[in-house]
């Protein structure tokens, strides 16, 4: 029956099919692809979308598979469409300081083009190598420079997408400054593509800072509250900011008693000098003695490694949380989870953004048995703290029971109206979005 | 009709209903035109929920609803059709809150863009978008065209800076939405919609700290190629001053004669440069710039030294459309805008079109962002001149569209530009919008006839819909 449903897509012109074992490369969550299609062109993609949902089938957009288990697990899996053939740069002009890439462009391939012209797209995303443009807008994923550069929707200025009719719909452009018609790259991002395929993004870029630094120290006992009040009254911003605690072996600095705080500058090579004059006086009134520092690409480097912490999973036994608020109240939360955590016998680590009021902690169980014991006690504590808690990854089983996206909406219905209109057979991702949409 | 006005005064007392014919005709105008028919009531309501009990009861009697700021709008977005409702935000003009902590600040609608900054700055914050008309829009209304301002060079345009809203739909509940709650963006969808989506009753806006130092340039040209060109110049070096903003002749001229602000009057053209943040980094820049210009062929490059000259250069340059005025009995603002490195030859078309045309214009924009803002000179009373500055207003447009850029930058489409909407969108992208439209508002209750296309070219977005 199905097999028959699935004929239609090997009349596509421009589009591979790939079924059997080989589709199993296609992972989402627990489970494995059956069949795969990459679509070659637009046109393909568009096709696709159509015939699947003409044939009542399932589709999950793939992109680089770095954040397939975020959501809900998906009600059914047919069809992946890969995106990774949809990739490369569609037009760049440094001048003027836009870029047009297609949607399975890798993050690094992207950062390299940009940086051979001394220009920084600055959405950092876990693990660049692998993860695509397309699937950190419809991720909406805000690395740890949010707070200073904006969220993926900010630096987006165009949106070409296919719809499950088949269509493909532009919205935006290649200028700066744009409000002809509705912005609906707005609609897209973040939506976990359940609306539709994100064929090709444009966004505003920007001069890398000629100076880079990250500075790193370990905090001793009863440091951390006091360095809080202290970054904040800096000056001079710093791009990112965060305290952190566990993540063993995976950040090249030292952790203390209330583990580390880590800062990234960015500026003129005056300002810098001077940011890390007053970072050091504050850190040093704070009560913490030295500090690590790395600069230009090294700087790149370390900050890479704090963004991958949003996608360090280990393996079928973690579960990870992003909180909203105050930071000071997060910091007691984490604090209160570490408590709990020693009872459950879990591992916690965390890492609060100073700058924009999120903590993302990770636990961690000594087995997947152990977690499906010892989890519910936390995810019963963070829904009484923060209801708007995100569930970013966990087992399925935590995923299908845990309200993953925090609370729902006020405009819940009218978010489903719009999926219905979008999307009506409910093909794309059915079932991973805010309120199983 | 009565039977409206009735009911509207029934739920919301006399004093928030208007319905008398002059009491109207106040509000059948924007900034860009005034309307030909009258709206059937006014309602100005004091809360959110009396704005949720006006659009029900004008959902129940059929009446489409037309949200309005300060009617300061250049599409004729908030413009009436006949025998609409009109809500007005006027009286809903508080601050809510200011968070100095999280730099956060929760407003009504119908508040002045600039009494925020104003009620911010003894915390060291402010509201980074202003438009030229901060003092008289309201921010309501800059949510409603996602207005920009000289200083989005740097700090995005209102999109950027409205973090969550409180809106009432068409089926009169009152919703809320912010970029950090789960689900679809409405708030990025609704910023800039023109009031066709909902009616927005609070907003949740992002502070900015005040910059350690701000730094005020003058740049001169004897050609407005030359300084076209170095603006290019310096976005293609990397460098983002926090403003960029260009004038020409015929507006460097009627801004001195109003403001006296000190610009130079045999100058083919002006820019304005602002950079601000650290002392180091303004230092860096200012230096950086200040060659980009000089090699540019700058005639001269001079600093605002104190804090007066700074806000003089400034008023001037935000009083500019008002100044024109002097020149001629009307204009007609055109806004577009066109890849940064385009920009010198944008500005000759412009120059072309209105020379064939016979008509004088006037530049003034936001050169840092493409953003186009050619002021064309007329006489309403000479049907001729009324007639070449439509069509000289649709060539820019077009020129604009094939140098890859778009037919508005901030202003909005509104009435004024629904039909030129398919020279940028094709007929499947249209139907994409429409489709939002008819989820979130499907009787077409809020501004119905803005945005997009009217008559045929609509059943073309409705059958794209269909297919
Ligand atoms: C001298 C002058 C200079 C200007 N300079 C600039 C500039 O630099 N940059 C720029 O972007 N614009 C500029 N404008 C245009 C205008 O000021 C902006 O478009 C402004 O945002 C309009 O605000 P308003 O309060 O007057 O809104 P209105 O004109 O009343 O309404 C504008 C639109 O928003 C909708 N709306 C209003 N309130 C609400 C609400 N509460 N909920 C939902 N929809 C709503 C209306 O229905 C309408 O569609 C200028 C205008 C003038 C006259």
């Amino acid at each position: 029956m199905l097999a028959d449903a699935y004929a239609p897509l090997r009349e596509i012109p421009d589009l591979d099919v790939i079924d059997g074992s080989q589709a199993g490369v296609f992972r989402i969550g627990e489970q494995r692809a059956r069949l795969a299609v990459r679509p070659r062109t637009h046109a393909a993609a568009a096709a696709a979308l159509r015939a699947c949902a003409a044939a009542g089938l399932h589709v999950v957009p793939y992109g680089g598979g770095t954040a397939q288990t975020l959501g809900h697990p998906p009600f059914r899996i047919d069809v992946v469409l890969a995106l990774d053939l949809l990739r490369g740069i569609h037009a760049y002009d440094p001048h003027d300081l836009t870029l047009s890439v297609e949607a399975g462009t890798t993050l690094a391939e992207l950062a390299q083009t940009l940086a051979r012209a001394g220009q920084h797209l600055p959405l950092d995303g876990a693990q660049p190598a692998r993860a695509t443009v397309g699937g950190l807008l419809a991720t909406g994923h805000a690395g740890w420079r949010a707070g200073t550069y904006g969220r993926p929707r900010d630096l987006l200025i165009g949106l070409r997408t296919a719809l499950t009719d088949g269509s493909q719909a532009l919205s935006g452009g290649m200028v700066v400054k744009n409000v002809t018609g509705y912005d609906l790259g707005k609609l897209h991002a973040g939506a976990l593509g359940t609306l539709g395929v994100i064929l090709r993004a444009n966004f505003k870029v920007m001069p890398l800072a000629p100076a880079r630094r990250f500075v790193a120290a370990a905090l001793p006992e009863g440091t951390r509250a006091s360095v809080l009040t202290r970054i904040d009254t800096l000056i001079l911003r710093p791009s990112a900011a965060l305290v952190l605690r566990g993540w063993e072996g995976e950040l090249p600095w030292k952790s203390g008693d209330e583990g580390s705080i880590a800062v990234m500058l960015e500026g003129a090579a005056g300002e810098i000098d001077r940011a890390t004059r007053d970072l050091r006086s504050a850190l040093g009134a704070a009560g913490i003695p030295g500090a690590s520092i790395f600069d230009q690409a090294r700087a790149d480097d370390a900050l890479a490694q704090l963004n991958d912490l949003w996608g360090s999973e280990i393996g079928g036994r973690s579960a990870a949380y992003c909180l909203r608020d105050d930071t000071t109240r997060l910091i007691s939360w984490a604090a209160m989870l570490e408590r709990i955590a020693v009872t459950e016998q879990m591992a916690v680590d965390f890492a609060a953004d100073l700058l924009d009021g999120r903590l993302l902690v990770r636990l961690a169980a000594p087995t997947g048995h152990a977690l499906r014991s010892s989890l519910p006690s936390c995810e019963e504590f963070i829904r009484k703290e923060a209801p708007g808690a995100r569930l970013l990854h966990a087992p399925e089983w935590a995923r299908r029971e845990f309200p993953v996206w925090g609370g729902e909406p006020s405009a819940i219905a009218r978010m489903r109206e719009i999926k219905r209109a979008f999307d009506p057979a409910g093909t794309l991702n059915a079932g991973r979005y805010v309120g199983k949409i | 009709m009565s039977g409206l006005v009735d009911d509207l005064i029934a739920a919301l007392g006399p004093e928030a209903v208007l319905h008398q014919l002059e009491d109207l005709r106040v509000y059948a105008y924007d900034g860009y035109r005034s309307g030909d028919a009258l709206p059937s009531a006014a309602i100005l309501p004091r809360d959110t929920k009396e704005v949720a009990r006006a659009v029900r009861i004008c959902g129940e009697h059929g009446v489409p609803i037309v949200a309005r700021g300060a009617g300061t709008g250049l599409c004729g977005a908030a413009v009436p059709p006949a025998g609409a409702a009109v809500i007005s935000l006027a009286r809903m003009n508080r601050i809510l809150e200011i968070d100095t902590h999280r730099r956060r600040a929760r407003v009504q609608p119908g508040l002045m863009n600039l009494k925020l900054s104003d009620a911010a700055k003894p915390h060291g914050l402010f509201y980074a978008p202003d438009p030229s008309s901060q003092k008289i829009s309201s921010i309501g209304g800059n949510v409603g065209t996602n207005a920009g301002g000289p200083h989005c060079l740097s700090y995005g345009v209102t999109t950027n800076n409205v973090l969550g809203l409180e809106f009432v739909g068409d089926d009169g509940e009152v919703y809320r939405c912010h970029q950090d709650d789960p689900g679809y963006d409405l708030t990025g969808v609704l910023v800039g919609s023109e009031g066709t989506l909902g009616i927005v009753t609070e907003i949740d806006v992002r502070l900015r700290r005040l910059p350690e130092e701000t730094r005020v340039f003058l740049a001169v040209y004897d050609s407005l190629d030359a300084a076209s060109a170095t603006v290019s110049e310096i976005i293609g070096h990397g460098l983002l001053p926090t403003a960029l903003e260009m004038m020409d002749k015929v507006m460097i001229k009627a801004v001195e004669e109003a403001f006296h602000a000190g610009y130079p009057q045999d100058a083919e053209a002006v820019l304005l440069v602002e950079v601000a943040g650290s002392r180091e980094g303004t230092a860096e820049a200012e230096h950086a710039v200040a060659r980009i210009a000089k090699d540019g062929g700058a005639l001269t490059w001079r600093a605002a030294r104190t804090q007066d000259e700074r806000d003089a250069l400034w008023a001037a340059r935000k009083g500019a459309a008002g100044a024109v005025g002097r020149l001629a009995p009307n204009y007609y603002i055109q806004d577009a805008t066109v890849p940064r490195t385009r920009l010198p030859e944008a500005l000759r078309a412009v120059e072309e079109i209105a020379h064939d045309h016979a008509l004088i214009v006037a530049n003034v924009f936001h050169a840092g962002d493409g953003n186009l803002h050619p002021l064309l000179l007329f006489d309403r009373r000479v049907p001729r001149e009324v007639e070449a500055v439509v069509r000289a207003g649709t060539e820019i447009l077009k020129h604009c569209i094939a140098l890859g850029g778009t037919i508005s930058g901030e202003h909005g489409i509104g009435y004024e530009k629904r039909e030129a909407l398919p020279l940028v969108f094709s007929t499947q992208d249209l139907a994409a919008m429409v489709r939002l439209r008819d989820t979130l508002d499907p009787h077409a209750l809020f501004n119905p006839g803005k945005i997009f296309p009217s008559g045929a070219s609509c059943a073309e977005v409705r059958e794209g819909h269909a297919r």
